[in-house]
């Protein structure tokens, strides 16, 4: 069930990301800019989510792949501080 | 912990978008800031649990909603977009 | 000067704007010179004066299909200005999209209400431009406005 839910979490985020980029070009206004890669550092986020409870499905993810849950919540960290930069310094 | 941090982000962000509802009257703000505050308490319920574990209902069912809300504040600003531009 | 308020829909703006009053030495109170519903029509639609003019120019020239560069070069703005206005027109559904890759746009209001509203403005527009544009300046307009106005698809998707 949780790489249904988190796939379609991925599929909305990669949506958000294409619509504020897309909207970025014409209007050159950063926080579009900003707000598109948030969103697609958590398209990454749950993505990898995806892929992870696919090839872990069981709970025991200490030893394995560990690394793998850092980099999944270090590109959601990246995301989220990518959006407040945005909003705190250009959203006007 | 990375899990406190990214949720105390979501929680700020969502905060902003709340400001940015009262400066616009635009409900997409208001739908994106409870988005981004559920998902700061569903990260900082996940930290707390002890168990960093997702695959859980809980908590992919609250990020799901926290993203459905998302997409109807999308389809929302569709359906009126005639009215309201 | 008076610092009363009028209210007109949602927005509160200065009276002496709504009034439509021209400053000179007195500010007296005259006669609203822009009618209660093509002031919210303003107040509503119209966030820029270069918008007013980019709507108007497709306007008279309803036969044409202009693209963002000849528009641009006619209003004297920079092109990622007039995209971004005429994406803002055509969500509204004064204009419409032409030409094989939808890069063309012309007059093509979605209703006669629209195109009603507009008459009137034009009119007005024509014979007390100051008023008109002080109406438009006296909307504040956060420009995070554009980031929800970025999630808007387009009418033909």
């Amino acid at each position: 069930m949780a790489p249904i839910f988190y796939g379609l979490c991925t599929l909305a985020a990669l949506f958000c990301a294409v619509l504020l980029l897309r909207a970025y070009f014409p209007s050159r206004y950063k926080l579009l800019l900003w707000g598109g890669i948030c969103f697609l550092g958590l398209t990454l986020n749950n993505a990898l989510l995806v892929v992870d409870k696919i090839i872990f499905p069981e709970e025991k993810l200490f030893f394995i792949g560990i690394d793998f849950i850092i980099w999944r919540l270090l590109a959601a960290l990246i995301a989220m501080l990518v959006l407040l930069y945005g909003i705190i310094f250009e959203a006007e | 912990m990375l899990l406190g941090a990214i949720s105390m982000a979501s929680f700020i962000a969502g905060l902003f978008f709340l400001r940015f509802w009262r400066d616009t009257q635009d409900r997409l703000f208001l739908l994106f800031a409870i988005s981004f505050l559920i998902e700061g308490i569903n990260r900082a319920a996940l930290g707390l649990s002890g168990n960093p574990d997702e695959g859980r209902p809980f908590f992919y069912f609250v990020r799901f909603l926290s993203f459905l809300l998302i997409i109807i504040a999308i389809v929302q600003k569709n359906m009126t977009k005639r009215r309201n531009p | 000067m008076s610092f009363a308020h009028a209210i007109v829909g949602k927005y509160s703006v200065p009276a002496w704007v709504r009034n439509g009053c021209i400053l000179t030495e007195q500010f007296t109170m005259a006669e609203p010179l822009i009618p209660d519903e093509v002031a919210r029509f303003v107040l509503d639609k119209i966030d820029s004066v270069a918008q007013l003019e980019a709507l108007l120019l497709l306007r008279n020239n309803r036969e044409t299909d202009w693209s963002v560069g000849a528009l641009a070069a006619r209003l004297y703005i920079q092109e990622d200005q007039t995209a971004q206005l005429l994406g803002v027109l055509q969500a509204q559904g004064f204009v419409v999209s032409k030409g094989s890759d939808l890069a063309l746009y012309r007059y093509e209001p979605a209703s006669q209400e629209l195109h009603a509203m507009l008459e009137r403005l034009a009119e007005i527009y024509a014979k007390h431009l100051v008023p008109v544009t002080n109406l438009i300046h006296s909307k504040p307009k956060p420009r995070i406005q554009e980031f929800a106005d970025a999630f808007r698809l387009r009418k033909d998707k």
